[in-house]
């Protein structure tokens, strides 16, 4: 009898609950428990306690980590310096970007400079890449014998020999992320832009008001809570990147929070990496609260789109040349620029020789040659570098595709369970990941899977953890983009279905899924193209099993491999700009 | 004396005609109308002469001002044409209290700051929003964003007011409130007014003078009263019905002293015309217009090619459709509820029409009009 009403009560369990609790335990497991670890990491002895401290054992309690890194006689180095450092990168880039890209946005949007087309699908382009893809292009222009190594394209052409700060550290870093993010602001402000209602200029227009008026007192006002957000989100991002830091940072030291926990804890000094990830979490976290409270207490400005009105162009009158010219010179300098000097890198023999007698195809189909680059093969020889495109592709395909399904699941349970416990529930775990940035991610995993964790077996060295990884870190957006594409299914289209007494699994496959695939689909290749891109979250986790097209970079740079890591950076751009072609066939967008 | 004068104006939008050699004189002091379809050219002409868009050929005069003239190479900015104008969505600065919003009007004013304060409570005591001065846009209801819009645009005292559909995003019965308040202001202000709209009840109700607009060309220029009662031609006949107005196809014929109405697809259905339609050949093409409240209904026990179809009673009168018993002709006829108690469903009528307009059928050019 018990049992009979147990049955039947779960027949009619709503199917959306049941996975729901399923994946908000798995959540729980996979993004709770992570912090939990490295909490509790950070206040126990690591391997090395015992070396440092006299009578220290390995795991049992202490406040040595936390007291070493934030007021030992280390600490400036160790915290404090990489600390102001990655803040005035942060500030740094976030400042270029955001002046230039609402800038061209303005330009773009309001004004009559011609081939708008063209800039704004190429503008987009510097955020689609690596962001580190201008860092490595740097390197190759401004790196000289005197630092560096080889010869760089000035030194090499011009004889230059520029100063090390121009090569490394604080200004070509800011300068190389400023770009990256430049699309972000882009995008933002075209965005905002586009949505004013250019009636708003037209009713200050006729009160006799000034361009510079109109400009000043209705338009930028109406923006600056774009501008606000997108300055917050940038300057946390910002904080945590980590592939430029470490080709623009690490060759002279130059430390940042993210290069300092890397550095940590690939010298198994774990203590004092979690503490400082566990830092620059806390830190992100109070930005992003910030944040939403900056955002949800200020107005939000509904504007509504002219109706049938054109839009009115701005005549720029005598700076419309020059201001073609600055775009056209930033796209020739920062976009096309780089992956030229890239390409260029991988034809060339000897490094730093630009002669017509130094070209060769060498380095993309050589075999192995012990007078070149140590007898590394080509890359299409190379059985590493194959391995490795094979791991990124297989693995990008992996988390693309589950990262869909958990993402359209998740929606339909937030959607329909809207208000619920569970919903807030996986709502909140679900955008946990953002706060954390990718090295310390990467490394948290690095130790709760180093060894069987409860029922799970060692998954260090697996194919498999890079996958989950990869998921739980991309979490944050496929979720939105599944409850995005659930907000669009008006709920009675299901309903219909209900009451004809159709069951969930075909009200699923035949209604729900055919109707989400659009958004889903676009969901899933921006995983795929940033999973392709990632360096920070993998770089602690692949062994050489797992070698990803990423690290491959990052380890052959380091090796003085230049022109491999150029080719395979070619090949990533390549993959994510292709990725990115066929997400605007079927109308997806970049996301934010 | 005209006061503002269209010469000839043209506007293309990518080489898309929207206003087509447009010429026009409006008179001081009027309130004129620009009706018509969307996308008949209405709000282009508007913008046109607010200096919002800049046409392609033509001139612009207001009084002895010429404001833009293609030829001369002269064109006013929009700024110093003195008129002002309130949009569809009121376009008011979400970021800017009310009073700011008002204020941003009276900043080049040379005057001093406390008298610009009492233009402020001016306004806003004489558009009853005395106690929204500080509130945002988004807190006020449309009935107040609407009033904002418009004391934003009056206390500069333009000489010319321009309205671009001000109502259509307003609810019916606050649409008809507005209405009574809008044509008090021009009453007090007496400054000209242009306002277009898409809604011929609007039109009928506020103008001195309708403009019918079709394609970017004008069709009719007349008084409410006119454009009523006597289109010149189908299009401003069918424009201006309300709900839907009676057009069929048919002949005139004459019996006696009596014309007849002669249906195309049925020609033993007849209808009596009071009044004389004089000016069409028998046998003509013609097309007639009558509106629903000039049709009279007769009940008959026998005889009669008309039937009552249905009723719908609408509190105040009545709609009554009715189907010829062949089939294919409907004509739809609007009374006082009281007139038609009596009508049954299934019942048959005799039809006849009290007054009406005749048009030639290839021109779609009125010919004559019948009044009983």
């Amino acid at each position: 009898m018990q049992l009979k009403q147990t049955a039947l009560k779960l027949r009619n369990a709503k199917p959306e609950v049941l996975w729901g609790w399923l994946i908000a335990l798995l959540l729980m497991f996979l993004v709770l428990t992570p912090v939990l670890v490295m909490v509790f990491k950070s206040f126990v002895f690591d391997a090395n306690g015992p070396r440092m401290v006299r009578g220290a054992e390995e795991g049992a309690f202490t406040l040595f980590n936390w007291a070493r890194t934030t007021t030992g006689e280390l600490s400036g180095p160790l915290l404090y310096q990489p600390a102001l450092n990655s803040l005035a990168i942060a500030v740094g880039m976030t400042a270029i970007a955001l002046v230039i890209g609402s800038l061209f946005a303005w330009i773009v949007v309001r004004s009559d400079v011609p081939c708008k087309s063209f800039f704004s699908v190429v503008l987009i382009i510097p955020y689609i890449v690596p962001s580190w893809t201008v860092a490595m292009a740097w390197i190759s222009i401004f790196k000289s014998e005197q630092y560096g190594g080889t010869p760089g394209f000035l030194n090499a052409v011009f004889g230059i020999n520029p100063p090390q700060w121009l090569i490394f550290g604080y200004i070509p870093i800011v300068i190389s992320l400023g770009v990256h993010y430049v699309p972000y602001f882009f995008i933002m402000m075209r965005g905002a832009l586009a949505n004013i209602d250019s009636r708003l200029e037209e009713s200050a227009e006729l009160l006799q008001a000034s361009k510079l008026e109109i400009m000043m007192k209705i338009t930028l006002p109406m923006v600056l809570p774009a501008i606000g957000a997108g300055f917050i989100l940038t300057f946390s991002k910002g904080l945590g990147e980590f592939g430029t830091q470490a080709f623009l940072g690490l060759p002279i030291r130059y430390y940042t929070f993210s290069t300092r926990i890397y550095s940590a804890l690939t010298n198994q000094l774990y203590g004092e990496g979690y503490v400082l990830a566990l830092i620059l979490i806390i830190t992100t976290t109070f930005i992003v609260i910030l944040n939403q409270m900056v955002i949800g207490t200020r107005k939000r400005y509904v504007t509504i789109s002219g109706k049938g009105s054109v839009k009115k162009q701005i005549e720029l009158g005598k700076w419309r040349m020059p201001m073609t010219v600055i775009i056209f010179a930033f796209i020739i300098i920062f976009v096309f620029g780089p992956l030229l000097l890239l390409g260029i890198q991988t034809v060339m023999e000897t490094e730093g020789v630009y002669s017509l007698d130094n070209f060769t195809l060498h380095y993309w189909f050589g075999g192995s040659d012990p007078d070149i680059a140590m007898g590394q093969p080509g890359i299409f020889q190379n059985s590493v570098i194959m391995d490795a495109i094979w791991n990124s592709l297989r693995l990008a395909g992996a988390t693309a595709l589950i990262s869909g399904v958990v993402g359209i699941l998740i929606g339909y349970t937030v959607v329909k369970g809207r208000k619920t416990i569970l919903a807030k529930l996986i709502e909140n775990l679900t955008f946990a990941p953002y706060l954390i940035p990718g090295v310390a991610f990467g490394g948290i995993y690095l130790t709760m899977f180093a060894k069987n964790f409860g029922p799970i077996p060692s998954l260090y060295g697996t194919f498999a953890l890079l996958v989950i990884v990869c998921i739980v870190k991309h979490l944050p957006f496929s979720s939105s983009a599944g409850i995005t594409a659930m907000h669009q299914i008006d709920p009675s289209l299901e309903e219909v279905a209900v009451v004809h007494g159709i069951g969930w699994g075909t009200r699923f496959r035949k209604i729900i899924f055919p109707l989400a695939k659009g958004g889903v689909l676009s969901a899933m290749l921006l995983n795929f193209i940033t999973t392709m891109r990632t360096l920070d979250l993998v770089i602690l986790l692949v062994t050489p099993n797992t070698t990803l097209m990423t690290s491959v970079i990052f380890r052959y740079t380091q090796q003085g491999f230049l022109q491999h890591s150029y080719g395979v950076m070619l090949l990533i751009i390549f993959i994510v700009i292709s990725g990115h072609l066929i997400l605007s066939k079927i109308g997806g967008k970049v996301e934010l | 004396m005209s006061f503002i004068r269209f010469k000839k104006l043209v506007k293309e939008y990518n080489g898309i005609p929207a206003v087509k050699e447009i010429d026009l004189e409006i008179k001081e002091g009027e309130f004129v109308t620009f009706l018509g379809p969307s996308g008949c050219g209405k709000t282009t002409t508007l913008r046109c002469l607010s200096g919002l868009e800049t046409p392609e050929n033509g001139e612009i005069w207001v009084g002895d001002k010429c404001l833009f003239s293609k030829k001369e190479g002269i064109n006013v900015p929009a700024g110093n044409r003195g008129l002002g104008l309130v949009f569809q969505n009121y376009a008011l600065w979400p970021h800017m209290t009310v009073e700011q919003n008002i204020a941003f009007g009276l900043r080049k004013m040379k005057v001093p700051d406390n008298i610009k304060k009492e233009k402020i409570v001016n306004v806003l005591n004489a558009m009853g929003l005395q106690k929204f001065g500080y509130r945002y846009p988004h807190e006020l209801s449309g009935g107040q964003q609407q009033r904002v819009a418009l004391a934003r645009m009056v206390v500069n005292e333009p000489g010319i007011l321009l309205f671009d559909e001000p109502l259509s995003n307003l609810d019916a019965k606050l649409r008809m409130k507005l209405r009574s308040e809008l044509k008090r202001l021009h009453r007090t202000l007496g400054a000209t007014s242009i306002y277009v709209t898409h809604d011929q009840v609007e039109a009928l109700a506020l103008s001195d003078k309708i403009i019918v607009m079709k394609e970017g060309e004008i069709e009719q220029i007349g008084t409410p009263y006119e454009v009523y009662h006597e289109p010149v031609n189908i299009f401003v006949a069918d424009f201006m019905g309300n709900p839907e107005t009676n057009l069929l196809n048919g002949k005139i014929k004459t019996a006696g002293e009596q014309h007849y109405f002669v249906f195309d697809d049925d020609n033993e259905s007849t209808i009596l015309l009071s009044g004389r339609a004089d000016g069409v050949s028998e046998g003509k093409e013609i097309t007639i217009n009558t509106r629903p409240e000039d049709i009279i209904i007769n009940q008959t026990d026998d005889g009669g090619t008309f039937y009552v179809y249905s009723i719908q009673p609408m509190g105040s009168e009545m709609l009554i459709h009715i189907k010829s018993k062949k089939g294919g002709i409907d004509v739809i006829a609007k009374g006082p509820e009281d007139d038609y108690l009596a009508i049954k469903l299934e019942q048959n009528v005799l039809l006849k029409f009290k007054r009406g307009n005749i048009f030639d059928r290839k021109t779609g050019e009125s010919v004559c009009s019948f009044k009983g």
